[in-house]
């Protein structure tokens, strides 16, 4: 029920949701929670394997219980917590986890079966039949239990990704986390402030007490206000922290446009930040832990600092009859804020025997509450003091079983944290993190006066190891108590006591994991799922932990920790991912002939980043394979145009320039002559090849060498390694130009006319035979002319500076088609090569030697060369390797397919038989077959030999001969014509 | 024959602007490489203090004198550009490898919001004025001189579409978050 004292809620802005279909009121400033309990509105969901009703446990991201679904935009997002959910107009949220309703859950029968579901149940019960797990059993399992849908439909969030940069960040921005960030902030170094709440101030925000003389929440707001306006301070509000990395770098998950309605579409809904600190003062604060007793989890049981919050910030009171039950002085306080705001307080619940009892308040002390009654709402507890049991009704109970500080991001690195007798929590391993200081509750100090000095004090040794001296400041006047807490993990009893409230894991649970020898804390976690829920067992690892300290007699020590791994929340995959959605996977490479391609209608393909023209269709045409057709006709019989810019082209100069050459490719290319080109091959240090391409020879020591389109960054990170590690006393510079030169295949036995009728220069034979470079002139422009070929005809490849690209495409095809000739795409490409045997990556997978593709005397005998000594290991030059070889089907009208693998043809089709596979096939319209590239175990020495080609995949198996890898002019006639 | 043969210009949609936040193409003119030979470092320093009264800036700097500017791209490895085409060739080529670089990469301009909101959506190298660094940026290889006002950035020619495509989201999402701030 909402009560008019005052709050940090604008009341004067009205605001409309709807939960569950029902329309509800709140103000600018609640969450979800706040809200809907100031609607009277209690029991939010439903649990998780039991179905069994549940409330709002807490206030904060630590929330088991109150996990809703959004609906915004017509996608719907599960499992968000309504503890964290800012309202906005027309918010629409439903509960989860229920059918037909949260009101009445037919799966509630779970809860009466319960006797038979504990923990391990699933392992013990459907062992049989074995098939009925995945068909059956798993299928009703997943049904029954779990979380929030997913809508199922293709996610329409939008999520940013961003990197920031600063001396210190301050993880927090409660008491410790503000003194801290001022303290940075002052002495003038790079401060990011972090805060998971819209509102900065942690506990100051939820507490009645003042500082400085002024009321804690005002003292918050003005210390931020100063902070905002520090040019060398930002601060990150809705920013959780969720993962700790390597470097001083942090993950951090802001909520932008999640809050709000309907967003500019331009407003991310989260960005996912990668912020690198110099120094991290973790101010995070602590989490109140609750007590197992019998019936723990009913909706209008909540923790007690969960009630002051909502009572003090955002005016609500959980309950209209309220008792509070403890183990410290913060119950005392939840009944002090409670009576000042007057409401009513049923009775006070400590289990400490020496403490006062509270004035006007029914005071049960040395008590505990051993078991709560409702249906679906708490209506009274069972209180027992001695041997008297006391019943109370009641709508509202606030619990407080101590802190634990929220060191969860100290263990990112794999350092578990140390238990801290005297005040009965964990605290975390100082060296856990490099670079790392903890402040305040996190680190175990727990009155507000003490967390600032900590926060301040964290912060200077921080500025020191950086060398930056220190402001001095002040410490405010502030509360400080000391905390005594006697450790309470559960009560007694019969019954179900919860612990993993989202988990749905009772203390039975683990008792039974104990009976079970399960007592190593790892395996009780696997086999009781206790901590494993999204929350990480934020509510509930520690009292799990002594609870099992006390089944298996071990001291608290010794029994250990589980992991808190990241994200320390949830964190959806659209955010990791962000910025990476669809065609942003990867950056789009186009070439200079990009606009004459889509003028021309050509569909692209994908070859790496580059988007290349498949084929170019002609008016009447039906199917890509008639235009692919057509263009290698008018390749074999007159001319073609292609655009091979995307080829890598690496410029490599200097006096050493032949001796890297020598090194890096498998033959010698220091004796290459001025003005020749050679093919080349390159071996990975392993012998295996690397790629293939040209060397052409422009300068004495100057060099152009080709990569294939796939290879080419690799190639040039190979050459810079070589150059700077292996052998950095050769002096040779490399750099790419492959940008700077749009490059243009010419091929077909009328590519020379083409050429001449664009070149200043009379070209022949003479000036620039097979394998011979050629400066050029087109206008005044100066251009590279290769005399090479990747089609089997006399072709050549010129290079102009990309600015001229689009020219030079349009000019080449204007060119061409006066010859008859035009432009050829990538699937004609494929064929002409397949034709000739000639390779790319399809074969060089990686896994091939020179001498499984019939290059071994590409190896020079007269120099060294990267890969040459493990080449000649026996095993890569065994005979029984699958080598490369040509196949062509008996039947001309059957078709091969890439990926199929080959059988000999008295052998069954299995794995044991296998002898190779095909990598590369076309339909060849000059040998009118289908035809095709593979590697074939001792495929040299088996030409000739019939063999069955099956495709398990496509169920498909054809005859086929193993003939040589080159189909057409097998003496290279055509190309040196 | 070749009357049509005439360069073409990024065919781009530039420049943009969201409030006070713009991009746009900065033209470069000229653009080589220069990776001085194995002790020629001093004297390609030299021979453009001489010539061109510039000096071979530090690695992560760059230096200028009128209008041509030399940038550090990289381990010995520096970019000259200038508006004037210029014979680099003959007073280097002794001395470093020359490469003409003018066609492969394209300039633009990038004024940013003072917290350099829009690079921080970008580039994951810690803006600090005035420094080069060669980096990734929205997953494309790039040079990135961070400036008082934003940054010049350098993308390789074929990216140029997918770099405005990414600048301009990280622009119009900045934009928007500073207005749902106001």
């Amino acid at each position: 029920m909402r009560i008019s004292t005052e709050s940090l809620l604008d009341r004067e802005s009205k605001v409309s949701f709807k939960f569950d279909g029902k329309s509800f009121l709140g103000y600018s400033g609640d969450t979800l929670a706040s809200a809907l309990l100031a609607n009277d509105e209690k029991l939010l969901g439903r649990s998780f394997k039991y179905h069994r009703p549940r409330g709002i446990l807490t206030a904060g991201s630590e929330e088991p219980n109150a996990l809703v679904s959004i609906l915004k935009n017509g996608q719907l997002t599960p499992n968000l917590r309504a503890t964290e959910v800012e309202i906005y107009n027309d918010l629409e949220a439903f509960s989860q986890n229920r059918w037909p309703s949260v009101k009445f859950d037919f799966l509630r029968i779970n809860d009466f079966f319960s006797s038979f579901l504990g923990a391990g149940f699933y392992y013990k019960t459907f062992m049989w039949p074995k098939k009925f797990w995945e068909k059956l059993y798993e299928p009703i399992i997943r049904r029954a239990a779990g979380l929030g849908k997913l809508s199922l439909t293709a996610d329409k969030s939008y999520h940013e990704k961003a990197f920031a940069f600063c001396d210190i960040l301050v993880i927090g921005a409660g008491p410790s986390g503000i003194l801290s960030a001022m303290t940075a902030a002052l002495s003038g170094v790079q401060v990011i402030l972090v805060d998971e709440d819209f509102i900065c101030g942690g506990r100051l925000n939820s507490e009645t007490f003042e500082v400085d003389g002024i009321e804690a929440h005002q003292w918050a707001k003005n210390n931020v206000s100063k902070l905002e306006l520090m040019p060398n301070v930002k601060i990150f509000k809705r920013t959780t922290i969720v993962g700790v990395y390597d470097g001083n770098t942090y993950a951090g998950l802001q909520k932008v446009g999640e809050y709000t309605k309907r967003p500019n579409e331009n407003l991310p809904d989260s960005i996912f930040w990668r912020i690198v600190a110099k120094k991290c003062i973790l101010c995070a604060g602590a989490i109140e832990r609750p007590i197992a007793f019998k019936n723990n989890d009913r909706p209008g049981i909540m923790m007690a600092s969960a009630v002051r919050t909502y009572l003090n910030r955002f005016g609500v009171s959980p309950g209209k009859k309220i008792i509070v039950f403890g183990n410290n002085d913060n119950a005392r306080h939840t009944v002090f804020d409670l009576q000042a705001k007057g409401v009513e307080v049923i009775a006070y619940v400590d289990s400490r025997k020496d403490v006062p009892e509270i004035h006007q308040v029914p005071s049960f002390i040395d008590s505990v509450i051993i078991n709560t009654h409702g249906i679906n709402l708490l209506s009274g507890v069972t209180i027992k003091t001695g041997e008297v049991k006391t019943f109370l009704k009641c709508d509202c109970l606030a619990i407080s079983g101590g802190w634990n500080p929220t060191i969860h991001l100290t263990s990112h690195m794999g350092v578990k944290p140390i238990w801290n007798e005297a005040i009965s929590c964990f605290i975390s391993n100082p060296k856990a993190v490099p670079n790392m200081e903890i402040a305040g509750a996190a680190a175990g100090v727990f009155s507000t006066k003490m967390a600032m000095k900590s926060g301040v004090y964290r912060t200077r040794k921080a500025l020191k190891s950086l060398g930056v001296k220190h402001m001095a400041i002040d410490i405010p006047e502030a509360e400080d108590e000391n905390y005594i807490c006697e450790p309470l993990w559960h009560i007694e009893g019969n019954g179900r006591a919860w612990l993993d409230f989202q988990n749905d894991v009772t203390v039975k649970d683990l008792k039974q994991s104990v009976q079970e020898n399960m007592i190593s804390i790892e395996h009780m976690k696997r086999y009781t799922t206790q901590g494993m829920a999204p929350d990480q067992g934020k509510n509930s690892n520690v009292n799990a932990i002594g609870i099992m300290s006390e089944l298996t007699g071990q001291k608290i020590a010794v029994t250990g920790t589980t992991t808190f791994r990241p994200p320390f929340v949830p964190v959806s995959i659209g955010a990791i991912g962000a910025g990476g959605a669809g065609k942003r996977f990867a950056p789009i490479r186009h070439t200079t002939s990009h606009n004459f391609n889509k003028e021309n209608n050509a569909p692209n393909v994908e070859a790496g980043l580059w988007y290349r023209p498949n084929w170019f269709p002609k008016k009447g045409e039906k199917s890509w394979r008639e235009s692919c057709d057509r263009e290698v006709e008018m390749v074999r019989s007159k001319v073609g145009v292609c655009d091979v810019s995307t080829l890598g082209k690496i410029d490599v100069q200097g006096p050493g320039s032949s001796a890297l050459l020598d090194l890096v490719y498998s033959n010698k290319l220091s004796s290459l002559k001025l003005g020749r080109i050679r093919y080349g091959l390159m071996l990975r240090e392993d012998g295996h090849v690397m790629d293939d391409g040209t060397c052409a020879r422009i300068g004495k020591s100057h060099y152009i060498i080709t990569t294939t389109t796939a290879a080419a960054g690799q190639v040039m990170r190979h050459m810079e390694f070589v150059l700077q590690v292996l052998r950095p006393d050769i002096d040779s510079k490399v750099i790419s130009v492959t940008e700077h030169w749009a490059q243009f295949s010419i091929a077909g036995p009328k590519s020379r006319d083409l050429i001449n009728s664009i070149c200043k220069e009379e070209i022949s034979d003479k000036e620039i035979p097979f394998m011979n470079f050629l400066s050029v002139s087109i206008n005044d422009v100066r251009a590279r002319l290769f005399r090479i070929s990747f089609s089997g005809e006399h072709a050549y490849e010129i290079a102009v500076p990309a600015s001229y690209g689009d020219a030079m495409i349009r000019l080449l095809v204007s060119e061409a088609k006066k010859l008859g000739g035009g432009p050829y795409g990538m699937e004609a490409l494929n064929v002409l090569r397949i034709e000739k045997g000639f390779i790319t990556h399809a074969e060089i997978d990686g896994r091939v030697t020179a001498k499984d593709i019939g290059m071994s005397r590409m190896i020079s005998e007269d120099k060294s060369c990267i890969g040459k000594v493990m080449a000649s290991r026996p095993g890569l030059n065994s005979d029984q390797r699958e080598q490369l070889v040509g196949l062509k089907p008996l039947n001309e009208k059957e078709t091969l397919l890439a990926g199929a693998h080959v059988y000999c043809l008295h052998q069954q089709p299995k794995r044991i038989y296998d002898q190779g596979h095909i990598t590369s096939v076309c339909y060849s319209p000059h040998l009118k077959s289908s035809i095709g590239l593979a590697l074939i175990k001792n495929g040299q020495n088996r030409i000739g030999e019939k063999v069955k080609m099956v495709d398990h995949l496509r169920n498909l198996e054809v005859i086929v001969n193993i003939t040589s890898p080159v189909f057409l002019d097998k003496t290279g006639s055509r190309v040196r014509g | 024959m070749a009357n049509s043969f005439l360069r073409s210009g990024i065919s781009v949609d530039l420049p943009i602007r969201y409030g006070d936040i713009s991009l746009s193409l900065a033209p470069t003119g000229t653009i080589f490489s220069i990776m001085p030979f194995k002790g020629k470092t001093r004297r390609t320093a030299s021979k453009l203090k001489n010539i061109l009264n510039i000096d071979l800036p530090q690695p992560n700097l760059r230096a200028s004198s009128g209008e041509i500017i030399i940038y550090s791209v990289g381990l010995d490895q520096w970019f000259i550009t200038s508006p004037n085409t210029f014979e680099l060739f003959s007073l280097l080529s002794d001395v470093a490898a020359i490469t003409n670089q003018s066609d492969g990469w394209v300039k633009v301009l990038l004024t940013d919001s003072p917290d350099k909101d829009v690079l921080a959506r970008l580039c994951p190298v810690q803006p600090v004025v005035e420094q080069v660094v060669r980096t990734k940026f929205a997953g494309m290889m790039s040079i990135v001189c961070f400036t008082e006002s934003g940054a010049e950035l350098f993308f390789m020619r074929s990216m140029i579409e997918t770099a405005i495509n990414e600048i301009d989201i990280a622009m119009k999402s900045v934009a928007a978050q500073r207005a749902s701030n106001e």
